[in-house]
Parts: structure tokens; C-alpha cells; sequence
């Protein structure tokens, strides 16, 4: 266990990225939600409060549930990212250098050493960047509560709107598994070109297209990426597009059902899911070729 | 049981249509320096690797007991190596990669390591990439040295290094580390270098051992005549394994003669590792 922890540790070491970028994201929307407290013509929540549809409670909550379930995609959308370029280039980066020869040449094994990889990118990343946006979460709520009368501050939907959070992440880490796994094994197999690798699907399914007109692998993969809001989530809350969507669609929304942000979980849903399962398998066998690339490659 | 560090028998290796290694027999016993010696190419680094379990090979390999290829964590417990001065992540601090080192090597002493270093040259939070190639020899050799292995590999460590680093590394490596306990393996082409603190030389050339022995033996085995001009036809007539030219006389060099036999025809000499290198891997070519 000390000895897979320290493999946990060399990675951070290696990728500070992948701590730093919560941080700055976290930096940015605070100084952001700064100035909106702060600045006369930032903050203009009025709206909701003159309109008379909705009772004043029901209408601090739904503005609350808004401004709390739109700060989790700033934060994991470029983790998201951060994530599948640190797996893509993971095992590759210690081949180029000839580092493998210094890490080989201690007793850890390769299963060890590919699955601590595994274990940064799909569990450590994910858990800095929800410590981030935890963080982010409590200080909007108290820089803008603290501006506008106790509007935002409702610590019972900031900690629903974090286990949604969580929920979230751990539903779309385990969901696309095969991509990240994917991503793994290109690490460990392309000696260069890895981006060009990396998107062989693309180019076997536009392959297919110009062959036979369409693509199964295409309809798979898109299949694959849609299922996951429908079959992880329950759709609570759509924002119509347009300047200020907030009047109009508060007369539409259920504020009950939207601001419940538990009910918008389904984790049975989720766990019965035999893509799911399916996933997860395709992924291990990504991490078994992982695996055994990092062993049996004689390139160094 | 036996006791050696090594053993192989029937060591294969190929790369494509190349016989890396082409059927090695051999075998390393505790408290020895070898020196494994050959060209460029000619499978010294193939042969480490196999031995570090870093590649697949034929035929039959033990490292400290057991197969490296199918258990190398197991067998890095009790042996570490230096591939080259270049290998030590780049990205790393020195104080990390202590750090690093400590928690994943049971047989690692980070006082040792510590005492080893030194930190007025090579400050703990330095990066390794901003360390010049000596330095990080020192760094590498120091982490290595703080290991209690049984088994010390050494793939050219010097290479690249000036004079002065290279007798440091090999002065530190034989009062600070060896002992009888410990066996150490060095790959090089500069055999000069290192022939002084070998106990036993391996040549190899084309993924084949010319030769395996002890230094003592070769001293036993191999003696150099400079032979006198008007006994040259006499002396060649036992069969030198070589012949050479210094400063206009020959010098020949004899496999299996007696010394006395010998002296009849001129001065006689142990000869030096590197010559017998030449004349091996020379007569091997031809």
C-alpha cells in the first residue's frame, strides 16, 4: 500500500496540472463571484424576486439550485480534459525520456504502476477538482449570501447540489471508462503521433462512412455517449437559451421537483444498466493491453 | 542449490532477423565483479536487460532464484542497476526522488542516501534536469548505494562522464559499496577503465561469449610474449591466439602454454584485459 500511495504521489509530482487546475478554476469564479457582490451592475437577482409567479422562497431556491448546479461543469469540464491528456500521455512520456529504466529498477510492478495511472486519472483527479468546486461552492455562497440578503446561502442545497456533483463525476468516470482506458493503452502503445492514435476510432468510423455510407462503430460510440445522461440522470432542469432565461422559465419549471437535486440521481438506473457493465469490461481489457505493452515493449 | 547470483544456459535473444543473444551459457557467484565486456552491439545492454527482466528472451534464466522476466519486481527487491547517467526522471527533485525511492524500495536507507549526498552541491530541491551529467552520476550512484541489494548492474554508468567522475564513481563503488556480500555486474567497452577492480571478465561479441573467467585464471590461462626477432618462426610455430606489433617487436599471446615454455623465446606478461579482449574478439572474426 505505501508503495502504490507513493506511485499516487510521483504522479502529482509529475502532472501538478492536475491539482493546480481546481485551484485556478476555483481562483477565477471566486474573483468572478467577487466582483458580482461587489459590483453595482454585477448582481441583478431582482428579477426573480418582482416576479410574482413564483413565492419568494421558491424563487431564492431555484436561483440557488441554478447558480450551484452550473459551477460543477466549470470545474470538470476542463478536468475532463486535463484527465484524458494526462492518460494519453502517461506511459508514453517515461518511454521518450528512458525514465522507465529508473522506475523499472525498483520492485514495483507493471500492474501497479499502470493501475496507479488508473487510479489518478479516475479517482484523484476527479475527487481534487470536487474538493475545488466544494470549496468554490461554500465561498460563492458566502461572497454573494453575503451581498444579496442570504439569497444563495442554503446549506442544505449546497450539500445536495455536491452529492449531485459527486454523484455526477463518478457516474461519468465509470460510464466512459472505455474511452479513458482507451486513452490508456494509446499511451502505452503509440511511440509517437499519440493524438493520431488517439483518434483511430474517428478515422475507422469515417472509413466506414465512405465505404458502406454508415457506421456502425459510429452508432455504437454515439450511443454510447448519449446513453449516459439518460440513463445516469433524471432531467430536472433545461435552460432555455437567450439573454435572460431565468423569467421565462420559472413559470414553466416545477420548483419543487427541479430544486430537489437528490431525485435527480439514479443510481439504480445507473448500476442496472448493462452498458455499464459492458463498459467496464471493454475498459479492463484496455488496462490488461495497458499492462502488458508496459511490460513486454522492449523500446527503451 | 546453487548459490550463483546468475545463471543461464542457452540465453537467446532475437530482434527480428538479429541474434541479439545467441546461446549464453554462463554463471555470476556472490561477492564477484564482473566485467561484461564486448562492442558496440555486440549484446552487452541486451544481456543486462534480460537479466533485469526489461526484456523477453530463450532459453533459461536466473536472477537471485528466479525467472527476471516473469517476476522482475521480485527480483529488483534484492538487485538495482544503473542503466545510464541519462535514465533518472528529469522532472523530479532531488528531494522527491528520495522521497520516491524510500517509499518504494524496502531495502532502501534514506540516512544512508542522505549521507552519501552531497546536498552543498546538489540542493534537495534542485530538479534533476537542471543537474549536470556528473552530478546526477553522483545522485543516481548515491540512491543506489543506499540500497541493500544483493545485486549491483551497472549498463556503461559512465558514459559521457570526464575522467575525473568516472574514477569517483569507480572509487565510491569498491570502498563504499562492495563487500563479499554483494555481487556487481558492469557492462562497458571501455575495458581499461574498469579492468582494475574486476574479479572476472565475460566477453561477448555477436550475442556470443568468447570468453568466461576469472581474472585470477586468465593470468593462469593467457601470457604474452614479446618475442625476440630470430625466434619469431619458433614461437609462432606453437600457435599464438595473437599477434601484434610494439614499438617493432612481436608480441604474441598464448593460450594454455606454461610460463617457463614461454620465456625461452622472449619477456613474459600477464596480458592486460584489453589486449586480451582484441585478440579474442579478432580471432572470433576471423
Amino acid at each position: 500500500m505505501k508503495a502504490f500511495l507513493a506511485q499516487l504521489r510521483r504522479e502529482l509530482w509529475e502532472h501538478p496540472v492536475l491539482y493546480l487546475s481546481p485551484i485556478v478554476i476555483g481562483a477565477i469564479v471566486l474573483v468572478w463571484a467577487l466582483w458580482l457582490a461587489t459590483s453595482p451592475d454585477g448582481l441583478e437577482l431582482a428579477f426573480v424576486i418582482e416576479d410574482d409567479d413564483i413565492g419568494f422562497a421558491d424563487r431564492t431556491r431555484l436561483v440557488t439550485t441554478i447558480v450551484l448546479v452550473l459551477l460543477a461543469p466549470l470545474f470538470m469540464l476542463p478536468t475532463v480534459a486535463v484527465i484524458a491528456s494526462y492518460l494519453l500521455n502517461c506511459l508514453g512520456t517515461e518511454r521518450r525520456d528512458r525514465s522507465i529504466l529508473f522506475f523499472k529498477s525498483l520492485p514495483i510492478s507493471d500492474v501497479t504502476t499502470v493501475l496507479a495511472k488508473l487510479t489518478t486519472a479516475l479517482l484523484l483527479a476527479p475527487i481534487l477538482a470536487l474538493a475545488g468546486l466544494l470549496i468554490t461552492e461554500l465561498g460563492v455562497t458566502v461572497v454573494v449570501g453575503a451581498s444579496s440578503a442570504g439569497m444563495l446561502w442554503d446549506p442544505s442545497q449546497l450539500l445536495a447540489a455536491w452529492a449531485l456533483a459527486a454523484y455526477t463525476v463518478i457516474a461519468f468516470m465509470l460510464w466512459h471508462a472505455p474511452t479513458w482506458c482507451f486513452l490508456l493503452a494509446v499511451s502505452a502503445w503509440a511511440r509517437r503521433a499519440t493524438l493520431l492514435w488517439a483518434c483511430s476510432p474517428l478515422l475507422v468510423i469515417l472509413v466506414e462512412r465512405s465505404l458502406t455510407g454508415r457506421s456502425s462503430l459510429g452508432r455504437l460510440l454515439s450511443a454510447h455517449w448519449q446513453g449516459f445522461w439518460s440513463t445516469a440522470l433524471e432531467h430536472r432542469l433545461s435552460i432555455p437559451l437567450g439573454q435572460n432565461p431565468f423569467p421565462e422559465m420559472l413559470g414553466e419549471v416545477d420548483v419543487a421537483s427541479t430544486t430537489n437535486l437528490w431525485s435527480w440521481m439514479d443510481p439504480v438506473g445507473l448500476l442496472t444498466s448493462p452498458t455499464l457493465w459492458a463498459g467496464l469490461a471493454v475498459a479492463v481489457g484496455f488496462t490488461a493491453a495497458a499492462v502488458a505493452l508496459r511490460r513486454y515493449r522492449d523500446d527503451s | 542449490m546453487s548459490s550463483a547470483v546468475i545463471t543461464a544456459s542457452g540465453l537467446s535473444k532475437r530482434y527480428g532477423p538479429v541474434r541479439a543473444l545467441d546461446g549464453i551459457d554462463l554463471s555470476v557467484e556472490p561477492g564477484r565483479i564482473v566485467g561484461l565486456i564486448g562492442r558496440n552491439g555486440a549484446g552487452k545492454t541486451t544481456a543486462l536487460k534480460a537479466m533485469l527482466g526489461l526484456t523477453s528472451f530463450e532459453g533459461r534464466l536466473e536472477v537471485l532464484g528466479v525467472d527476471p522476466f516473469r517476476r522482475r519486481h521480485e527480483v529488483m527487491k534484492r538487485a538495482c542497476f544503473i542503466a545510464d547517467v541519462a535514465v533518472l526522471p528529469r522532472w523530479m527533485k532531488v528531494g522527491q526522488l528520495i522521497e520516491y525511492v524510500a517509499a518504494s524500495h524496502p531495502g532502501f536507507n534514506r540516512d544512508k542516501a542522505m549521507a552519501l549526498l552531497d546536498t552543498k552541491i546538489i540542493g534537495l530541491r534542485s530538479r534533476i534536469k537542471t543537474l549536470s551529467k556528473g552530478m546526477v552520476t553522483q545522485l543516481h550512484l548515491a540512491v543506489i548505494m543506499a540500497i541493500d541489494a544483493a545485486l549491483l548492474v551497472l549498463d556503461e554508468p559512465t558514459l559521457g562522464l570526464d575522467l575525473l567522475y568516472r574514477k569517483q564513481f569507480y572509487d565510491a563503488l569498491l570502498n563504499d559499496y562492495f563487500d563479499e556480500s554483494r555481487t556487481i555486474v558492469i557492462s562497458t567497452h571501455q575495458v581499461e577503465e574498469i579492468e582494475h577492480i574486476l574479479t572476472d571478465v565475460l566477453f561477448i561479441d555477436n550475442g556470443r561469449l568468447l570468453l568466461s573467467s576469472s581474472v585470477e585464471a586468465l593470468g593462469e590461462r593467457y601470457l604474452e610474449v614479446l618475442v625476440a626477432k630470430h625466434r619469431e618462426v619458433e614461437a609462432r610455430a606453437l600457435g599464438p591466439v595473437a599477434e601484434r606489433e610494439s614499438f617493432g617487436q612481436k608480441l604474441m599471446l598464448f593460450e594454455g602454454r606454461s610460463r617457463p615454455e614461454l620465456a625461452a623465446f622472449g619477456e613474459t606478461r600477464v596480458p592486460r584485459i584489453a589486449d586480451l579482449f582484441v585478440a579474442k574478439v579478432a580471432g572470433g572474426a576471423r
